[in-house]
């Protein structure tokens, strides 16, 4: 397996210093605000991440409404923030309506920095959970309504940038999110999973990584993956790693595997990072017909353990991705996904070229450094 | 197992994306054309995914079955004291909690006793509940079934009722006099067979044609083989026939006459009033129910210009040897209509002209001898013969010629 070029990966830590001589450590915390946190959820992640650059100049600590029991130890609720003398800047990270969170934040006399990593647009849900259709709606609703209290609005995409245009932020920067996309690379891949894909496949693994959610297009890949070898004769297994948020979304994606008689696709549901880390390094290609993301981490992710990546042009995908991976147009269906999937696998000249691309890729994101951006915002408004 | 690709260099970098994607789809056209997939897949695809993620509510037993497991829960449920945690952040704080435990013991389990009761209370009326709504469901099911049959049983009642009604009145309509019969054969085969051929009727007509000179426009209501049409046609008059035999239609129009098929009143109600010159309606009026008859003179009076004429002809039922003879040959006659009848409807329908013309005597062949004689008794004898053959051998039709 390959390793990550030494070198590719440098979070210029003293050049982040040097933005932001405005903070004094104890004097100021800057606190992020979540409506939920979860482990291997992308938005706590990246407040985690946000933390520890945080930390660097003063107090910092993650706040959120609800708090999955494992999160517990990293992430504050938010029934506590300011019982100990904690203030000074909010950044609060939209991901979801909550009203309890949005009256919090109306009611807090501190600045608030807006993080906005994307609300999924509410029809993705209407007649699967209708409850958490209109949580997506309120959700943009609240933005709405906190407008006039926030003093700076980062989109960690120009495509989540534009949403925030559209219902009437003027002032809005575009931070990439403070992600390691090596975090996984660095890890221990987990011994089992590596025996187990080594001796119990025998045809190339293709692998998507994300929350089996209806905008993610499960579906699509199965689809694909039905066209693939039933009409191409094409040899391939696909595992789909992720939460299965909604047990009717999930099971319907079941039983469309079970109905298509595809024996070689897996709903794995969610794994720990060592058996993620194992099936990044036994991947052949990340694929993903996803249609509305605001940034897709699991792209670098993939592209950091040199896996190709294939996934359509939707969203934010074409930023994220930008040349670094096999791009299909937004409208791709199951037959194009499907032919995509059988020249990566056939064409090895096409997947060194894709693995090289995403190298290049990853050196900008990594260069752009966006901790620095973020903190020397943050500075602006301090 | 696939091979990891081997680290590239830039060079390697030769490969154009765009027209990787390019040949994708070039693929996917050449594979549709060979017919190596169904032109529809995609769609075939996302309708079995949209199937199978529908919407669907839980069901009642899936509800029952979780409501049952929360109560099991809610059983499960023991209050007590040694639950409350003496543990504190305060120094000595755990000693104090304990003390207080112990010293308010008795007002603490008092308490939990309560709570105790009251969750088996609230238990017991959430398993009442449940068990409520399951019956209140049953019976629902029940009652709502119930009714559900007794409609379907009264739906087939009903059903064979209208289905009797429907069959009586199809068998009243025929019975009924006036109905129109529907003749398995020919009504040409019918007229030859009876009347004889055409050549005879045209002869027959020559001389009622001819009152119509001068009357354009004029239509023949029932025109049957057309006869009297050819007649005006030769006249020079302008005529359209009506005839509600398929068969005759055709035919007519074969020999270039202007006619439709349709029924006389009917068609004489289209009628643009005061604007035909003349009615033609040869051997029909006894086909009418009375209810048509009186309609026809009060149509024709409306849809005729002033100095328009009628000339119908049928059989004259004020002589006996037509029943015999003539009038019930024909199936589709309804009933005679008689001329002072006649006479009177053209009068109230204000005409300004009215003649009865008696035609088809018949002949001396059939009439009663008169005995030979000339003597007071057989004088007599011949007269009553006389006053019977008049009544018995009057003419067999008669025409009705009425100027508006």
């Amino acid at each position: 397996m390959t390793t990550t070029p030494p070198g590719v990966y440098r979070r210029d830590r003293r050049r982040g210093m040097s933005h932001v001589t405005s903070f004094r450590r104890g004097e100021f915390g800057i606190h992020q605000i979540l409506a939920a946190a979860s482990p291997g959820d992308a938005i706590t992640n990246v407040a985690l991440e946000y933390r520890d650059v945080l930390r660097r100049v003063g107090p910092s600590d993650v706040f959120a409404r609800h708090i999955a029991p494992s999160s517990a130890d990293e992430v504050r609720p938010l029934s506590e923030f300011g019982q100990d003398g904690s203030g000074g800047l909010l950044v609060y990270h939209a991901s979801i309506g909550e009203p309890a969170v949005s009256a919090f934040l109306l009611s807090r006399p501190e600045p608030i920095v807006l993080v906005y990593h994307n609300i999924t647009p509410a029809k993705y849900f209407d007649g699967i959970d209708d409850t958490f259709a209109e949580l997506l709606v309120l959700g943009r609703l609240e933005l709405e309504s906190i407008r006039h209290r926030v003093t700076l609005a980062i989109a960690d995409s120009k495509f989540n940038a534009e949403e925030l245009h559209a219902i009437g932020y003027e002032d809005v920067r575009v931070i990439p999110p403070v992600v390691d996309p090596y975090r996984l690379v660095r890890m221990q891949p987990d011994r089992a999973t590596l025996t187990h894909i080594d001796t119990t496949f025998n045809s190339p693994m293709l692998l998507f990584v994300g929350q089996v959610l209806p905008h993610k297009r499960p579906d699509l890949l199965v689809k694909a993956m039905h066209v693939a070898a039933t009409y191409f004769g094409v040899e391939a297994r696909l595992l789909l790693v992720g939460q299965n948020r909604f047990a009717r979304y999930a099971d319907a994606v079941s039983a469309q595997i079970r109905e298509l008689n595809l024996a070689n696709v897996h709903v794995v549901g969610p794994v720990e990072d060592a058996r993620l880390a194992a099936m990044f390094r036994r991947a052949i290609a990340f694929v993903t017909a996803s249609e509305h993301e605001g940034f897709c981490v699991p792209v670098l992710e993939a592209m950091a353990f040199d896996v190709p990546v294939i996934a359509r042009a939707c969203a934010a995908i074409p930023e994220t991705v930008a040349d670094g991976g096999l791009l299909l147009p937004s409208w791709a269906g199951a037959e194009l996904i499907a032919e995509a999937i059988a020249r990566v696998i056939d064409d090895s000249a096409l997947r060194r070229d894709l693995v090289e691309r995403g190298r290049a890729r990853l050196r900008e994101f990594t260069e752009m450094d966006a901790s620095v951006s973020m903190l020397a915002a943050i500075s602006e408004v301090v | 197992m696939p091979t990891d690709p081997t680290p590239a260099s830039a060079a390697d970098r030769s490969v154009d994306l765009d027209s990787v994607i390019a040949e994708l789809k070039a693929r996917i056209e050449a594979r549709r054309l060979a017919g190596e997939y169904p032109d529809d897949l995609e769609a075939t695809l996302d309708e079995h995914f949209d199937r199978l993620v529908g919407v669907r509510p839980r069901s009642s037993p899936a509800l029952h079955s979780e409501l049952q497991g929360a109560l099991q829960e809610l059983n499960q449920v023991r209050f007590s004291r040694a639950r409350i945690e003496p543990d504190s952040r305060l120094p000595g704080g755990r000693m104090v909690h304990r003390f207080m435990s112990r010293a308010l013991s008795r007002q603490i389990d008092g308490v939990l006793n309560q709570v105790e009761q009251e969750r088996r209370v609230i238990a017991h009326a959430i398993a009442l509940l449940g068990d409520l709504s399951t019956t209140i469901g049953n019976e629902f099911d029940t009652k709502v079934l119930q009714q559900l049959d007794d409609l379907q049983v009264r739906l087939a009642e009903q059903s064979r009722d209208v289905n009797l009604l429907e069959y009586q009145v199809a068998e009243t309509r025929e019975r009924l006099p006036g109905a129109a019969v529907d003749a398995w054969y020919g009504q040409d085969h019918f007229t030859a067979f009876f009347r004889g051929g055409s050549d005879d009727l045209r002869s027959r007509y020559a001389e009622l044609a001819k009152e119509f000179i001068g009357c354009d426009p004029v239509v023949v209501l029932c025109f049957g083989r057309g006869e009297f049409m050819e007649l005006l046609t030769d006249l020079g008059v302008t005529v359209r026939g009506v005839e509600p035999d398929q068969q005759l239609v055709t035919s007519a129009r074969g020999r270039g006459l202007d006619v439709e098929q349709g029924l006389a009143i009917e068609y004489l109600r289209t009628v643009e009033p005061g604007s035909l010159g003349g009615i033609v309606m040869i051997q029909v009026i006894e086909h009418l129910s009375p209810q048509h008859v009186i309609d026809f003179v009060a149509l024709a009076a409306e849809k005729l210009r002033p100095g328009g004429k009628v000339v119908l002809e049928t059989v004259n039922p004020a002589s006996l040897y037509t029943y015999a003879r003539a009038f019930w040959l024909d199936p589709d006659h309804v009933r005679p209509v008689h001329p002072n009848f006649l006479e009177f409807l053209f009068r109230e329908a204000e005409f300004s002209k009215l003649a009865i013309e008696y035609r088809s005597p018949v002949a001396d062949s059939e009439r009663l001898v008169p005995l030979p004689g000339d003597d007071e008794q057989t004088k007599v004898l011949n007269e009553n013969f006389e006053r019977i053959g008049s009544l018995l051998f009057g003419d067999q039709d008669y025409a009705v010629i009425a100027t508006r």
